[in-house]
C-alpha cells in the first residue's frame, strides 16, 4: 500500500508550535480564500515549505487524486461557461488560455490551503488539544481532533495490514471489493471500540497539558502570514 | 444469546483474584460488567444484581481501571509518556506532578526508555505494557484486565505479576496461563459459569493430547533462506544486522525473544511485506501470515466461508458465526487455520487466548500436513517442542557486537 505510506509519512508533523500554527495556518488560508490570486497562493506556500519541509510533498502527493480532479473540473467547467469576469478581471495572462488559466488559478488555491493545513500536523497532539484550549475551544471538541489524528493513524496501519492479508489470496477485482468492504467494518469495529475505551476512561475530566513558547522564527511567519492576510483584504475590496 | 448465568462473586478491598478460563467462556463479557461497560454501553440485558464499591456499576469509572485484550484501542495519545499521564490529568494533578508519578511506574515495569516513543511505532507487548503502566499509575481502587499477559515475554510477565500481588489495588486478572495464578485467588470460569458452560467446554478440551511422532522424512529441500538480512525502521535502530538463518520443508521454527526484539517484523520480512534494507530473503513457495491481533482480518460472512474447505482444531462448532462476532482467542484460531491453507505458515503469537492443550494440536497439524511452520512466540514450552528455535535476544546482542 503505498498510498497509506505516503500519508503517513505526510501526517507525522511537527515543526511549529502548536499556537502559532493555528494563527498562521488560519491567516495562510484566510488570504488565499479571500483573494483567490495565483501569487498570493505562492506566497502562502512559503511558511509551510520552511516549516513543514518534505512534508509538504508528502500531503499534496496524498491529495493528489483530488487536485488532479479539480483541475479537470475547472477547466472543462470554466470551458464551458468561460466567464467573461475572469478576462475582466485583468488577472488573466495573456499567455495562456482563460480555461486552462481558471483551472491553474484554482490548483494553486487548493494546494496552498493543503499546505497551510499540514502546518496544524503537530508531533504532539496532546500539545495541539492544549492549544485550541488556550483559544477557548472546549477540552472535548479539543481532544477530538486529537484523538481522529490517533484513530487516523491506526486506520492506516489497518489498511496495511488488511491489504497485505487479502494480496496473499486475492486478485484483480476481488481484492478491490473486499478491500473496500473490509476497510469500511474495520473503520467501524475500531470506532466502537475506542467509544468503549472512552467510556471506561470516564472521559472527559481534567486537561493541563503544558504549552511550549513560540520561537522567534515562528513568530515571523506567524507576522508574514498576517501581512499577506491584510494584503489580500485589500485586494478584496 | 444468554453468555452468563447464575453468577455469585464477591472480592474484598485489596484482594487479588485470577479468573481462569477456556477460550469462548465468558471470561471478557464477566470483566466488562465489573466497570458497567456491559449493560450501561453494550446494552444487553442484566438481571441480578451488581455493586461495585457500594455503588451502582454505572459510576464507577473513577475507580475502576479496565484493560481489555486489545491494547491498540485503548491507547488513546499520540505518545507513550501522554498515555500514562492522561488519567492522571484527568483527575486533576498537573503536569510535573503526573510525569513524575508515570515515569516512577514506567522504571517499575521496566519501560521507561520508551517514554518519548509514538504509540503507533511500538510492538504489541510493549503497547500492552504501556497500557498497565497507565492502569497502575492511574490511582484507581481497582484494575480489571483481560488476558495481562498475553503478549508479554516471560521475564516481564514475572515482573508485572510480582508488582500486581504488592500493589494496594484490588485486581481481577483472567488469563489463560493458569501458572501466572499464584498469590491470587482462583475462580474458575467453567465453575463460575455452569449454566452456559456445558456446551463451550466441548472443544479443546482434552489436554491430554499427546504430541504424535510423525514419521517426517527428513526433507534437504530449503523452503526459506535468510542471509545477511539488515533491516531497520525509518528513524529507529537498526533491529537486524546480519541475520542468517535457513528452514527447510516440514520444519517447525519458534522465533522468540523479548518484547519488541523484532519477532513480528522478522514475520513481516518473510512474508514480503517489509523490504530488507540489505541482504537477502528467499521463499521458495506460497507464505500465509496470522498476525498478532487477526481479529479484523476477515472477509466473509460466515466462519465457513473463511475458511474454505479446511477442516481443523475443532473449528466446525463455529462455522455459522460471523467472524466479528467471535470472541478474542476465537478468531485466532480461525485465522491460524487460513493461514494453514498454505505450504509455508507463518504464525504471530499463535498460543495467544488459547487453551494450554492448543500447543499439540498446533503441531501435529503442522506435522500430519506437512506444512513448514515459522512462529513467533513467547511461550517457553511451545518453542521447545518446535524442531529449531531462534532466540532474538541471543542473535541480536551478537550482531550488535560485530557490527
Ligand atoms: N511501524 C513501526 N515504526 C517504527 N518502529 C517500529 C514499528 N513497528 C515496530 N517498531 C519497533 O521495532 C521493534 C520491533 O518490533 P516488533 O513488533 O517486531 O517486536 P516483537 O518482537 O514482535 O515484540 P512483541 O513481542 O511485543 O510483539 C520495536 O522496538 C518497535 O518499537
Ligand atoms: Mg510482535
Amino acid at each position: 500500500m503505498r498510498f497509506a505510506k505516503i500519508a503517513r509519512r505526510a501526517l507525522e508533523g511537527g515543526g511549529m508550535e502548536e499556537r502559532t500554527a493555528i494563527l498562521t495556518s488560519a491567516f495562510l488560508s484566510l488570504s488565499v480564500l479571500i483573494s483567490f490570486i495565483p501569487a498570493i497562493s505562492f506566497a502562502a506556500l512559503i511558511p509551510p515549505l520552511l516549516v513543514v519541509k518534505r512534508r509538504v510533498f508528502y500531503s499534496l502527493a496524498a491529495a493528489s487524486p483530488l487536485l488532479i480532479v479539480f483541475f479537470l473540473t475547472t477547466l472543462l467547467l470554466s470551458g464551458l461557461v468561460i466567464s467573461d469576469s475572469i478576462s475582466d478581471s485583468g488577472l488573466n495572462s495573456t499567455l495562456l488560455p482563460a480555461p486552462l488559466w481558471a483551472a491553474l488559478t484554482s490548483i494553486m488555491a487548493v494546494a496552498a490551503l493543503i499546505s497551510a493545513g499540514t502546518l496544524l500536523f503537530t508531533d504532539n497532539p496532546s500539545r495541539m488539544v492544549a492549544a485550541l484550549m488556550f483559544f477557548r475551544i472546549p477540552f472535548q471538541a479539543a481532544f477530538s481532533i486529537a484523538l481522529a489524528m490517533r484513530m487516523l493513524q491506526m486506520l492506516m496501519r489497518d489498511l496495511e495490514n488488511v491489504s497485505a492479508i487479502l494480496k496473499m489470496s486475492e486478485t484483480g477485482l476481488g481484492y478491490y471489493k473486499k478491500l473496500l468492504l473490509a476497510i469500511t467494518s474495520v473503520s467501524v469495529l475500531r470506532g466502537i471500540a475506542v467509544a468503549e475505551t472512552l467510556y471506561s476512561r470516564g472521559f472527559p475530566g481534567n486537561f493541563d497539558y503544558p504549552l511550549k513558547k513560540p520561537e522567534a522564527r515562528e513568530v515571523i511567519l506567524l507576522l508574514y502570514s498576517f501581512i499577506l492576510f491584510l494584503y489580500s483584504l485589500n485586494s478584496f475590496f | 444469546m444468554k453468555a452468563l448465568s447464575g453468577i455469585d462473586f464477591v472480592a474484598e478491598e485489596g484482594e487479588k483474584v485470577f479468573i481462569a478460563g477456556k477460550t469462548g467462556s465468558g471470561k471478557s463479557t464477566l470483566l466488562r460488567i465489573f466497570n458497567g461497560l456491559i449493560p450501561f454501553f453494550y446494552g444487553g440485558k442484566l438481571k441480578g444484581e451488581v455493586n461495585i464499591f457500594g455503588k451502582s456499576s454505572e459510576d464507577v469509572k473513577k475507580d475502576v481501571f479496565f484493560i481489555s485484550q486489545f491494547p491498540d484501542e485503548q491507547i488513546l495519545m499520540g505518545r507513550v509518556r501522554d498515555e500514562i499521564v492522561f488519567p492522571l490529568l484527568q483527575r486533576g494533578l498537573d503536569f510535573e506532578e503526573a510525569e513524575k508519578k508515570a515515569l516512577k511506574v514506567a522504571k517499575k515495569l521496566g519501560v521507561e526508555d520508551l517514554m518519548e516513543k509514538r504509540t503507533d511505532e511500538i510492538s504489541e507487548g510493549q503497547k500492552q505494557m504501556v497500557m498497565l503502566a497507565t492502569a497502575l499509575a492511574s490511582g484507581s481502587r481497582a484494575i480489571v484486565l483481560d488476558e495481562p499477559f498475553a503478549h508479554l515475554h516471560v521475564r516481564r510477565a514475572k515482573t508485572l505479576h510480582e508488582l500486581l500481588l504488592k500493589s494496594e489495588n484490588t485486581i481481577i486478572a483472567s488469563d489463560h496461563r493458569i501458572e501466572l495464578s499464584r498469590g491470587f485467588r482462583k475462580v474458575s470460569m467453567t465453575e463460575l459459569n455452569r449454566e452456559v458452560n456445558q456446551e463451550a467446554d466441548q472443544y479443546g478440551e482434552d489436554e491430554s493430547e499427546q504430541e504424535t511422532e510423525f514419521q517426517v522424512k527428513r526433507k534437504v529441500s530449503k523452503v526459506v533462506e535468510v542471509e545477511n538480512l539488515h533491516f531497520s525502521y525509518s528513524h529507529s535502530d537498526q533491529l537486524f544486522s546480519g541475520l542468517s538463518f535457513e528452514v527447510r520443508e516440514g520444519m517447525t521454527l519458534a522465533i522468540t525473544g523479548d518484547n519488541g526484539v523484532g519477532k513480528t517484523t522478522l514475520l513481516k520480512i518473510l512474508a514480503g511485506l517489509l523490504k530488507p534494507d540489505k541482504g537477502r530473503v528467499m521463499v521458495h513457495g506460497k507464505p500465509s501470515l496470522s498476525m498478532q491481533f487477526p481479529n479484523y482480518h476477515f472477509f466473509s460472512r460466515s466462519v465457513a466461508d473463511e475458511l474454505g474447505n479446511i477442516t481443523i482444531f475443532g473449528l466446525e462448532k463455529l462455522a455459522g458465526r460471523h467472524p466479528h462476532s467471535l470472541s478474542a482467542g476465537e478468531a485466532k484460531r480461525v485465522s491460524i487455520a487460513k493461514a494453514f491453507r498454505s505450504d509455508i505458515v507463518l504464525l504471530d503469537e499463535p498460543m495467544c487466548g488459547q487453551d494450554t492443550s492448543f500447543r499439540v494440536q498446533l503441531l501435529n497439524e503442522a506435522r500430519r500436513r506437512g506444512r513448514t511452520l515459522i512462529l513467533a512466540t513467547h511461550d517457553e514450552k511451545l518453542a521447545a517442542m518446535c524442531d529449531e528455535v531462534i532466540n532474538l535476544d541471543e542473535i541480536c546482542k551478537n550482531c550488535k557486537k560485530g557490527s
